[in-house]
């Protein structure tokens, strides 16, 4: 359906995902590097200036008109976790030649860009000064933005809560009360760092093969290889169940519930995914058919999991009063599982969910960049994708779920003046 | 069966009507995994007052989502169930003009199809499972009335529109849902979810002939030859606005503005609609898209920080632009807006070359959005039922000209049809 060449290019790893089905090129590149609360900040405000403003291109509105004139090429950045890793990544998405009626060589120039975004940081001077602070303005607002999505916020409030000692409490968007502190030289240096020791990779999919190779050239060149390893944070051992409870104007209260496991092997984690499917990661997972259609206890409830590290977390939107039943309900769900009270049937059911979900993955320029960048991420000699979910069978379910230990449960509920008893 | 080919755009596209009225659209897509079905009615949240056969009914606001929900109910259990055993995700949603039910599926597609067809065209109500669902549906009121965008967005509306039912919200209210009855349901299902009043829309790589087969013997099994006549019944709504400003408090961190340009007008043929409906994007672009200095005078000033959005609705019954933002000060904002309206209205601020950027920007997107066949789906089924043709567009983008552009930015913008609504925090 498609077809992969990996090479490098000027000691950066490159990846071509050829494919004919898409009427646009997608190129993203990605650096990784250890997560650290001194860095990410810096790195989610650095990328959102690179983006912006380049040497060439000294103004947004320049910038964007630069590239509307290439038939809307779409510039984006974003950052990510994976494992202990913080990924930032800048993306290129531009129209197929074919579609467009005038002569112009559309990957070339778009490369070029790129090429400007990574470099420009290496001149910031004065002149940027007052784009930094607005820059800075911009990101605080976007994070305390983020407070008032009542099911953000509290994820947050949990993930605080679990994390109390841990480095993963620090989201890869960054800290906000950080933002202050940061000046242009921090930016600058982060940048410096960045491009020196992050472990980088270009991925380009769409209708492309080896002769795209030239244009990619164009994107940045290293003097020698840089690689980095990459590992999930080691496994903490659960102790006394931590509770926090806040309270807020609202009618719906928040209830969120944090679990570790400890998993050994790739297959384990595979086993992981699948428990979480069947728990709350799907529409017809136990939580979603038992907590809210059978027994209406949530309006909304699901699961989702940090796969390489080993974290399970579940949100709901609860009714106040049905606040400790909805606890009880969740906690009996998991319990099922432990006791293999669940069906063959409904677990190959999943599995078969979970090729359809992968296939749809491939229909998608970045889900298909994204898959192919896994791969990359993956130690040698571990088994492929459909291997590892093949083998996943009713006694690894039961295993992995009597591995999930219940760590932090988080309510927002309603302010404590109509507080029901 | 017709086939239409868009050789620029490289999309090919069947179509069918059946002898019941029901239209299917297949569009075929080589290469991808993925198929996606829309079976859609042309029927919202709008439609609740209507003649069908000569008789009149009014029915409670929040109705059509309610059906929306009941319909995957059915005696013998929940049919989204059944989707995830046969491989697919479901899903569905209800508009102000439509409800939509989709699923996708890699493989078993006609099994997953049929599934589709059965629990749309078959329902099942009794007094009990309605009951149920009023308490399900009051906790989704709830949720949407804690959120503060969504009460921002119908304060908004309630303070331009006097009696057009697009201000109400689409899931109605808690008194208006505990007022609906099986029997409402099976009106609503017989009248608006008749094939003639629906559409059909199947996204992915076929065997076009064998599928089109299927879905017309499935159709022509059901028996159904009569045709209903339905009128909807809409209220008279002046041109003037009900409120002009309005301030609404919330447990929030931050103060919200939204202002709301209501534009009543002679109802345009559907072609019509739909320029002015991509000039008035065009026009909102250049003046305060992301390539206009503006954007970034207001920006730097510190008036607007990138939670600033604005939108144009363009539909049969009405139109309307709508600005948002958070803001420390929205009335320092609110003024450099309306400032920036009159200078972009009096000087020659639309040109040739801007627009050419905004028809080759626009363009790409399009062409990017038709990776998606999910996106085909909804907006060919969007398109379909607005009278238009999605893929089309490329044409109309082209015709359009800036003159057209500065007029319809004149017409909607006026500041006499403005509203505002301020959402701050307690205290």
């Amino acid at each position: 359906m498609y077809n992969v060449i990996k090479s490098e290019v000027n000691n950066i790893p490159v990846v071509i995902i050829e494919t004919g089905k898409f009427k646009t090129i997608t190129l993203q590149i990605q650096l990784r590097s250890k997560m650290t609360r001194d860095r990410v900040t810096a790195r989610n405000l650095l990328s959102q200036m690179m983006i912006k403003r380049t040497d060439r291109h000294k103004g947004e509105a320049e910038l964007m008109n630069h590239l509307a004139h290439y038939y809307g090429a779409h510039l984006t950045t974003g950052a990510s976790r994976k494992g202990q890793d913080h990924i930032v990544s800048f993306a290129m998405e531009f129209v197929n030649d074919k579609f467009i009626k005038e002569d112009m060589n559309v990957p070339q120039e778009m490369c070029t860009v790129l090429n400007e975004v990574l470099k420009t940081p290496f001149n910031y001077d004065g002149a940027f000064q007052a784009f930094f602070e607005r820059e800075k303005r911009l990101y605080k607002n976007r994070l305390k933005s983020m407070k008032d999505n009542r099911a953000q916020a509290s994820f947050q409030a949990m993930v605080d809560t679990m994390f109390e000692h841990e480095d993963y409490k620090y989201l890869p968007h960054g800290v906000l009360e950080d933002i202050d502190a940061l000046t242009l030289d921090d930016v600058k240096a982060e940048h410096k760092k960045m491009m020196a020791e992050d472990d980088m990779v270009i991925l380009a999919a769409g209708s492309v093969n080896e002769s795209i190779t030239e244009e990619l050239s164009l994107i940045y060149a290293r003097e020698t290889p840089v690689e980095q390893t990459h590992q999930p944070y080691p496994h903490a051992a659960v102790g006394e169940v931590k509770r926090e409870t806040d309270h807020q104007q609202i009618e719906q209260a928040k209830l969120n519930m944090g679990f570790r496991a400890d998993l050994d092997s790739a297959t384990m984690r595979m086993a992981f995914n699948v428990l979480n499917q069947m728990f709350g990661g799907s529409p017809s997972s136990y939580l979603f058919s038992n907590i809210r259609e059978k027994q209406s206890l949530a309006y909304q409830i699901g699961s989702q999991i940090d796969m390489r590290n080993g974290y399970m977390f579940v949100m709901g939107g609860v009714d106040p009063e049905n606040l400790k039943k909805a606890e009880t309900g969740i906690l009996e769900e998991l319990e099922r599982f432990r006791n293999g009270d669940f069906k063959d049937e409904f677990l190959n059911e999943i599995k078969g969910m979970m090729r359809v979900n992968r296939k749809e993955i491939m229909d998608k320029p970045k889900g298909l960049i994204a898959l192919e960048y896994n791969h990359l991420l993956k130690s040698e000699g571990t088994p492929s994708w459909e291997a590892q979910l093949e083998s996943v069978d009713r006694e690894m379910i039961i295993e992995v779920s009597r591995n999930v230990k219940l760590d932090t449960i988080y309510v927002l509920r309603e302010s404590e003046k109509n507080e029901a008893d | 069966m017709k086939l239409i080919e868009y050789k620029d755009i490289d999309e090919k596209v069947y179509r069918h009507t059946n002898a019941n009225g029901l239209e299917t659209f297949i569009v075929q897509k080589p290469g991808y995994s993925k198929k996606f079905a829309t079976y859609t009615a042309k029927y919202g949240s709008m439609d609740d007052h209507f003649t069908v056969d000569g008789e009149s009914h009014r029915v409670p606001d929040g109705i059509a989502h309610f059906l929306e929900h009941k319909m995957f109910e059915k005696e013998d259990g929940d049919v989204f169930n059944l989707f995830s055993k046969y491989g697919a995700s479901a899903n569905a949603f209800t508009s102000y003009d439509r409800t939509s039910y989709l699923f996708s599926a890699t493989d078993d597609f006609d099994k997953n199809l049929k599934l589709l067809m059965n629990m749309v065209e078959q329902p099942y109500f009794t007094d009990e499972t309605v009951e149920n669902e009023i308490g399900i549906i009051n906790e989704e009121i709830k949720m949407y009335q804690d959120n503060p965008g969504y009460r921002l967005y119908f304060e908004t509306l309630n303070q331009m529109y006097h009696h057009l039912p697009v201000k109400t919200d689409i899931a109605g209210t808690q008194a208006s849902i505990s007022k609906i009855t099986k029997e409402h349901l099976f009106l609503c299902h017989s009248t608006f979810y008749h094939p003639s009043n629906m559409v059909l829309i199947l996204v992915g790589d076929f065997d076009v002939e064998a599928l089109m087969t299927f879905v017309d013997e499935h159709q022509n099994a059901r028996g159904i030859e009569y045709i209903p006549e339905i009128e909807r019944k809409l209220p008279e709504e002046p041109a003037d606005i009900v409120q002009k400003e309005n301030i609404i408090e919330m447990d929030v961190q931050e103060t919200k503005i939204m202002l709301g340009f209501k534009s009543m007008q002679e109802s345009l043929d559907n072609t019509a609609r739909q320029r002015r409906d991509i000039s008035m994007i065009f026009a909102l672009d250049m003046v305060f898209g992301e390539q206009s200095e503006f954007y970034y005078e207001m920006m730097d000033s510190g008036l607007i920080d990138d939670s600033f959005n604005y939108s144009h609705m363009e539909e049969a019954s009405f139109a309307h632009t709508m600005i948002a933002l958070n803001t420390q000060d929205p009335k320092t904002f609110r003024n450099r807006f309306i400032q920036i309206i009159d200078e972009v209205k009096q000087k020659e601020f639309f040109t040739e070359e801007k627009l050419s950027n905004q028809k080759r920007e626009i363009l790409g997107d399009y062409l990017a959005s038709l990776n998606s066949p999910e996106y085909i789906a909804n907006q060919f089924t969007k398109y379909h039922l607005d009278g238009y043709d999605l893929y089309h567009l490329p044409e109309i983008i082209d015709d359009i000209t800036v003159d057209e552009v500065k007029a319809d930015f004149i017409d909607v913008m006026d500041t006499d049809y403005m509203v505002e609504c301020i959402l701050k925090p307690h205290g």
